[in-house]
């Protein structure tokens, strides 16, 4: 499914239900996306090459996402945007927790979700 | 029982007798032979004669003695046999007090005329009806005279003085009873000094006249006047002792009773009256000696009884405050009282036990202590300032109401949580004097606060994710075009639904939770009102069949505030009117702006709320329409959240709805740059 040339996102979630429907969402859209089930995978991911956009779930197994953010920054600083996914009401809080550059709450209206994807991945010049 | 008593009663009677009658035998048997040896009678038959016409003369004052005075002292014996029972209106008391105080002087001078007229009428037999019988001297009738005079003036005093002894212990007594039954004694007597003066004349005059009848007869021999010479000599000592005792000894007896009251230092019933021997000065005296007895005897049991009385006070003033001390000690809550000045009055075991010491004695010893040691806080962790603390803060006039307080608890090392109530105490001035204190512990209900809230976000939060999953797919499957039946379309469309009111109900939950803990945090975005109620319209509108949302009125207001939580305000209002507008219609919104605030309105002629529902409809979990036609479901938390969301921007939020007639929900906000 890895398109040469298209924009690609990494998926850091550890629900497989979920991260399935965005794959197919991220799909749908043209992304390349790459899957991580928790911030040790996603990292590991990382070494071989930044991402587009990192979509990261917050609460998840081995290495959660305040860790994984933590991590992140201090090896790649601001690579690549982060974008929290996450429950609600919580998001908006977790995004500022980690210095992140957005927020996509859970549950998500599809069209919502796809018109955020886009601001992120092709920011008008 | 009365003739039981009669022998020793009448003992009385014949003491009296026995000894006036010894007394006067001394004399009786004397003074004839200075009388026959005066006037110069030698001759045997001369002295027979004498002595014949003597006898009757002592015979009549033997019957005056054993007959007239027994019956004068009749009322006194009455008195003792009829007992203590025997007068119940005091009329014998009476009587024989009568008779004890007058009997003295009457029957002294009853005694001392049977004297003077024995030798009168003597001295005149002789002379005038038996002349020749015997050949009286010349002077003999004067002397004679003077002798009687002599015999009458010693009799008087002695009689009366000794009567008066003799009678006195009786007339003591019955005055005691008297006095303890309060009953006035009739009889006065001579004064003190009425008497001194008769006695004076009597004891001048008796032995003058006796010694100058010796003089007036010529050639009396000498040893007829050391005869009368000793006569004298016995008279005086004993009429002087009767008189000593009969004066001296009532003065003696209210002497002792005074020296008494002087020792006892006190005055009580244990403290005897004076008996009122006579009721002269003296009587008079004693009475007032008793009377003073009795007033202070009285202001003694007066000022006794105050004391019990302030004793029982003391011991109901103790037992109350032991009953208030028990009261206070077995609360759960923490009672504290202060005095004006923040010194601690009074900590029950509770709040003792709730700063973490043992004992009341141990609080205040630390109380200046306390903020440092406990360091209160308020529950969002600021230290509260001292003069913010409720006593403080109560001390300086205000009522503070459920503040809550944490603090340090040293025993448990842990914190504490209290809610405490504190109110200034004021005197009838309205000066405060003090301050009561009364905390309750909150500690485990925060704690069950805390992990209740700790449920509801961990369970909300894991609602999502499979909200999520339904939601999504559903929105998948409907967006694929081919292949799906218009029922299977309905039915992903339900599910879709479905997903997203279980969302709204966790979204609720959670936003219930966040308020109870006061936890809200609003953004600050420019809203314009009209706009919003607009974009509310406009996405749900498409849905609507029979209902229609018209905006009557759309002023341009902006307000600064959470963009999200105003629109959850208007959908919800807009929602709740569709909901309840079941026979469709049209429902109206208003938005103005006037006197820097802004003023929303939202219209339906539905259902209504009943009258009697309408106070709790602000109620979190409060459902007016639950059970009936109009229960379309929900957790009774809508009107609650907007309430509060409008009220924590500053706004106001209410209603007003008819039954049937349908409701209006408003809300006003401040507008952007308006004052306060």
């Amino acid at each position: 499914m890895v398109m040469k040339g298209a924009k690609t996102v990494l998926l850091v979630e550890d629900d497989e239900d979920i991260a399935s429907l965005v794959v197919l969402l991220l799909d749908e859209l043209g992304y390349n996306v790459e899957r991580a089930a928790n911030g040790r995978e996603a990292l590991a991911t990382l070494e071989r090459g930044l991402p587009h956009l990192i979509l990261l779930d917050m609460k998840m197994p081995v290495m959660n996402g305040w860790a994984f953010a933590a991590e992140f920054r201090a090896r790649h600083q601001r690579g690549a945007p982060v974008v929290v996914f996450s429950a609600a009401d919580d998001a908006a809080k977790r995004a500022e927790e980690i210095d992140a550059d957005g927020w996509i709450g859970k549950p998500f209206e599809f069209e919502d979700f796809r018109s955020l994807i886009r601001r992120w991945l092709e920011p008008r010049e | 029982m009365v003739d039981e008593k009669s022998p020793s009663r009448s003992t009385f009677t014949i003491r009296i007798v026995a000894i006036a009658f010894a007394v006067d035998l001394l004399f009786t048997l004397l003074v004839p032979v200075v009388y026959v040896r005066m006037l110069g009678i030698a001759g045997p038959t001369d002295v027979q004669l004498v002595v014949a016409l003597l006898l009757p003369l002592d015979l009549a004052k033997v019957i005056l003695l054993v007959v007239v005075l027994p019956w004068m002292l009749r009322p006194i014996e009455r008195w003792h046999r009829a007992g203590p029972g025997g007068d119940p209106d005091g009329a014998l008391l009476r009587r024989a007090g009568q008779t004890v105080y007058r009997t003295p002087l009457a029957f002294g001078a009853v005694f001392a005329s049977a004297w003077g007229l024995s030798y009168l009428v003597l001295t005149v037999l002789l002379r005038y009806p038996i002349p020749d019988l015997i050949p009286l001297a010349p002077r003999g009738m004067p002397a004679g005279a003077l002798f009687a005079m002599a015999c009458f003036t010693a009799a008087l005093p002695l009689g009366y003085a000794m009567f008066a002894w003799l009678l006195a212990p009786t007339a003591g007594e019955l005055s005691l009873v008297a006095r303890a039954r309060a009953i006035a004694l009739p009889g006065r007597e001579p004064s003190l000094r009425a008497r001194l003066v008769l006695f004076g004349i009597c004891l001048t005059l008796a032995p003058a006249s006796w010694m100058a009848s010796m003089a007036y007869m010529a050639e009396v021999p000498t040893t007829t006047i050391l005869l009368s010479g000793l006569v004298v000599l016995i008279w005086g000592p004993i009429c002087a002792a009767f008189i000593a005792a009969a004066v001296g000894g009532p003065v003696a007896r209210i002497a002792a009773a005074v020296r008494d009251i002087g020792a006892h230092g006190r005055i009580d019933r244990s403290v005897a009256r004076v008996p009122i021997f006579q009721q002269d000065d003296i009587g008079r005296l004693a009475s007032g000696v008793n009377d003073m007895l009795d007033r202070l005897d009285e202001s003694t049991q007066r000022v006794q009884g105050h004391l019990v009385e302030q004793e029982r006070l003391a011991e109901v003033a103790r037992r109350r405050a032991g009953e208030l001390h028990a009261v206070l000690d077995h609360m759960v809550e923490g009672v504290m009282v202060c005095d004006a000045a923040g010194q601690l009055l009074l900590i029950n075991r509770s709040g003792a036990e709730g700063l973490g010491l043992s004992s009341t004695d141990a609080v205040r010893h630390m109380w200046l202590d306390l903020p440092k040691l406990l360091r209160f806080r308020a529950p969002d962790g600021q230290v509260i300032p001292e003069s913010r603390l409720p006593l403080p803060r109560a001390l300086a006039g205000e009522t503070v109401v459920g503040q809550e307080v944490t603090y340090y608890h040293p025993r448990s090392d842990r914190d504490r949580r209290i809610r405490a109530s504190a109110a200034p105490i004021r005197d009838e001035a309205g000066a405060i004097v003090g301050v009561v204190q009364v905390a309750h512990d909150v500690t485990e209900l925060a704690a069950l606060d805390r992990l209740k809230d700790q449920f509801i976000r961990v369970a909300a939060h894991e609602l999502k994710t499979p909200v999520t999953i339904v939601k999504g797919y559903a929105q998948l499957l409907l967006g694929t075009t081919v292949g799906l039946s218009s029922s299977q379309r309905t039915t992903l469309e339900a599910i879709g639904r479905g997903a997203d009111r279980l969302d709204a109900l966790v979204r609720d939950l959670l936003d219930v939770s966040q308020l109870y803990l006061g936890r809200w945090k609003l953004g600050a975005d420019e809203i314009d009102l009209a706009a919003l109620a607009a974009a509310a319209v406009e996405r749900l509108s498409p849905s609507l069949r029979r209902h229609r949302i018209r905006i009557v009125r759309a002023d341009r207001a902006i307000v600064v505030g959470d963009r999200r939580r105003l629109e959850q305000v208007q959908t919800h209002l807009l929602e709740n009117a569709l909901k309840f507008s079941p026979d469709g219609g049209e429902v109206e919104i208003e938005v103005a702006a006037r006197d820097g605030e802004v003023f929303v309105s939202v219209v339906d002629g539905g259902v209504g709320i009943a009258r009697d529902k309408q106070p709790r409809i602000f109620e979190p979990f409060y459902r007016a329409h639950t059970d009936t036609a109009h229960d379309h479901g929900g957790m009774g938390v809508g009107l609650y959240i907007c309430k509060e969301i409008i009220e924590h921007h500053g706004g106001t939020f209410w209603f007003t709805s008819e039954e049937g007639q349908g409701s209006v929900f408003s809300y006003s906000l401040p507008l952007k740059g308006a004052a306060g």
